[in-house]
């Protein structure tokens, strides 16, 4: 073979992987430039979640500052859904049990299930790592409402319900009346997951801070408030 | 006969181009170990992979240039050895191997773990170059027993089960093939081998099947991987986003450090980066072309040598982009030089070292291991010296 019949050879060669890799580059430019837009669209769809941080509800006082309901922060370990894979789903059931001694029927379980309530610091730290290829099991963080624990009291301060948006609201007595007041805006957050369905926690973004409610103090001391309650003259009249 | 004249002279201007190339290869590696930190921000151990990388670029660059140190008539002489060493260790990976991912193709060397079809491309190359440069003109027969060799190195591959390491190696047998001026027959033969090899792996491997499907409808369920291909290149844009934290590799794409490398590249660098990668690689297949034209002598094994080991790694750079451009189906096939993986580095470095070593051939040939013809004699050209 002469020199230049080798080189025909090598040029034509070079040549067509020139054409494949031009090939490669316009592939390239279409996912970068061209398609960019509708493909991050997508990729925002499958990944990308909202989530709202309640706000904290407004503390009520007496006269006197004696706490008589108040916010108090928890955090409980929830198993959100099982895994799609048998395999996996076998494996953290093994694992909810050597961990929490945690027995049921899967097939009778409602989501979302509280495996645990009010977990303290160590807690939290030991069920994230034990449970970190886990992404159905999460600590999640809620407030509760404490009220003072006088029966009489309690009615007058009323309950708190969740409504249809899950937003917590009150639903009679002070808790009801005052409503506006207590509850205050919750914020939201967006957040993506990974192909596990875990939190990317670096991705975490606050997009509205929460407005906690408003304190309020009652001008009756708890002395008073414990006593029977005065009916209004309006409704004496009325019965 | 033209005698032969050393492109990589002696002396000191000699020497400095291993030196120069070995340089260039660090700096790729250490390029390469940059990307694969990035695509692992997001995971478990983030540095796991990376560490282990640059552990393995000074032996890598060690063995460059030892390889590159060593006359080329010892390569041309172990080549016969070497390739059957290479098919010894292929077939008792597939019975002593360990499995990654599904794939028993690593030896267990207890401080690492070693691939055998990564050395298999140097080796088999280097047999090819040798069997197509000692004859002038090759018989069918010849082309048989030179494609017999080629199915046996490739099919062992397969069956690791790896189908990306296998065509490479089927590559270079079409590659040796054409630059040795085979017929139509041989390259049809090789062909038809080729498909019929492609279907028998996929009747055989579900996972490919399912890959093709994907492929063929890339809004189905199977193409799952398909899409994170394009999510994570549409991330990088013109000019690339989160250098150092590719988000999308680092939680979406499988394998962003290895199969998915350039992918993630192009998240942390975009288009710019992209083409820029696959224009470095077309360089680099283009300065092995012109360092082969300038080769002289009677034996072309040399720079057949030269030319097929820059092709060679073109070519795979070129199948890993386009697996990851989504132009063809995804194979398992990682960016030579800049992927995760030692052996593949070595291997790598090997090969180039000996196209170095080949480009250099400061030290005279003797008869023996000057081509021979057909007829088993030596085609020496008698108006012409033996020895320079």
């Amino acid at each position: 073979m002469t020199a230049a019949a080798y080189k025909i050879r090598t040029v034509v060669i070079l040549g067509l992987l020139a054409v494949w890799s031009g090939a490669a580059a316009v592939k390239l430019y279409t996912y970068t430039v061209r398609d960019r837009d509708r493909l991050r669209e997508r990729a925002r769809a499958i990944a990308w979640r909202e989530a709202v941080i309640p706000a904290r509800r407004g503390t009520i006082r007496d006269q006197a500052g004696t706490v008589l309901a108040q916010d108090v922060f928890r955090c409980d370990l929830v198993l959100e859904s099982l895994p799609k894979s048998p395999n996996r789903t076998a494996v953290l059931l093994r694992r909810l049990s050597e961990t929490l001694n945690w027995d049921a029927d899967p097939a009778q379980l409602i989501f979302p299930v509280t495996l645990k309530a009010d977990l303290s610091a160590e807690e939290i730290q030991q069920y994230n790592r034990v449970f970190r290829r886990f992404p159905e099991v999460r600590v999640a963080g809620r407030f509760e409402r404490q009220c003072h624990p006088d029966p009489a009291i309690g009615a007058l301060i009323g309950k708190i319900a969740l409504n249809d948006r899950g937003e917590r609201v009150g639903v009679s007595g002070l808790e009801q009346k005052n409503d506006l007041t207590l509850s205050g805006k919750p914020g939201k957050i967006v957040f993506m997951f990974d192909r596990n369905g875990s939190w990317v926690y670096e991705t975490l973004r606050v997009v509205r801070q929460p407005e906690n409610g408003q304190d309020m103090t009652l001008e009756q001391p708890l002395t008073e408030l414990t006593a029977p309650l005065p009916m209004p003259s309006g409704e004496r009249e009325e019965t | 006969m033209t005698p032969e004249i050393p492109l990589i002279p002696g002396g000191k201007r000699g020497g400095m181009l291993p030196i120069g190339a070995a340089l260039l290869l660090a700096a790729a590696g250490l390029l390469g170990c940059l990307a694969i930190w990035s695509a692992r921000t997001f995971a478990d151990e983030p540095t796991l992979f990376v560490v282990r990388q640059l552990w393995w670029i000074g032996p890598g660059i060690v063995l460059f240039l030892l390889s590159s140190a060593v006359p080329f008539r010892f390569y041309r002489k172990a080549a016969g050895i070497l390739e059957m060493l290479s098919l010894a260790a292929l077939a008792a990976v597939l019975i002593g191997g360990v499995s990654v991912n599904g794939m028993r193709g690593w030896f267990d060397l207890g401080f690492c773990t070693l691939q055998p079809s990564e050395f298999a491309k140097p080796f088999f190359l280097l047999y090819l170059c040798v069997r197509c440069g000692e004859r002038k003109t090759m018989t069918a027969g010849q082309w048989l027993r030179l494609l017999a060799v080629s199915c046996l190195t490739a099919g062992l591959v397969m069956a690791e089960p790896d189908y990306g390491g296998g065509a490479i190696l089927f590559l270079i047998f079409v590659l040796t093939a054409i630059l040795a001026g085979a017929g139509l027959q041989v390259m049809f033969t090789s062909g038809a081998l080729m498909l019929l090899g492609t279907l028998i792996f996929l009747l055989n491997n579900d996972y490919a099947m399912f890959r093709i499907v994907g492929f063929l409808n890339p809004e189905g369920p199977s193409a799952w991987h398909i899409r994170q291909f394009q999510y994570t290149m549409a991330h990088g844009g013109w000019t690339g986003a989160d250098w150092g934290t590719a988000l999308w590799s680092g939680t979406f794409l499988p394998f962003p450090h290895t199969d998915s490398l350039y992918a993630s590249i192009v998240e942390s660098t975009g288009f710019i980066g992209g083409v820029l990668i696959i224009v470095g690689f077309l360089v680099m297949g283009g300065a092995f072309c012109a360092l082969s034209w300038k080769v002289r002598g009677d034996n072309p094994d040399r720079k057949f040598f030269i030319f097929g080991a820059g092709t060679i790694y073109l070519i795979q750079a070129l199948i890993h982009i386009s697996v990851n451009c989504v132009l063809i189906p995804p194979t398992g096939i990682t960016l030579p030089i800049l992927s995760y993986g030692g052996s593949a580095l070595l291997a790598v470095l090997l090969t180039l070292g000996i196209a170095f070593s080949a480009a250099r051939a400061d030290e005279p040939e003797t008869i023996s291991t000057v081509g021979q013809t057909a007829a088993g004699k030596p085609h020496t050209d008698p108006a012409g010296p033996q020895l320079p």
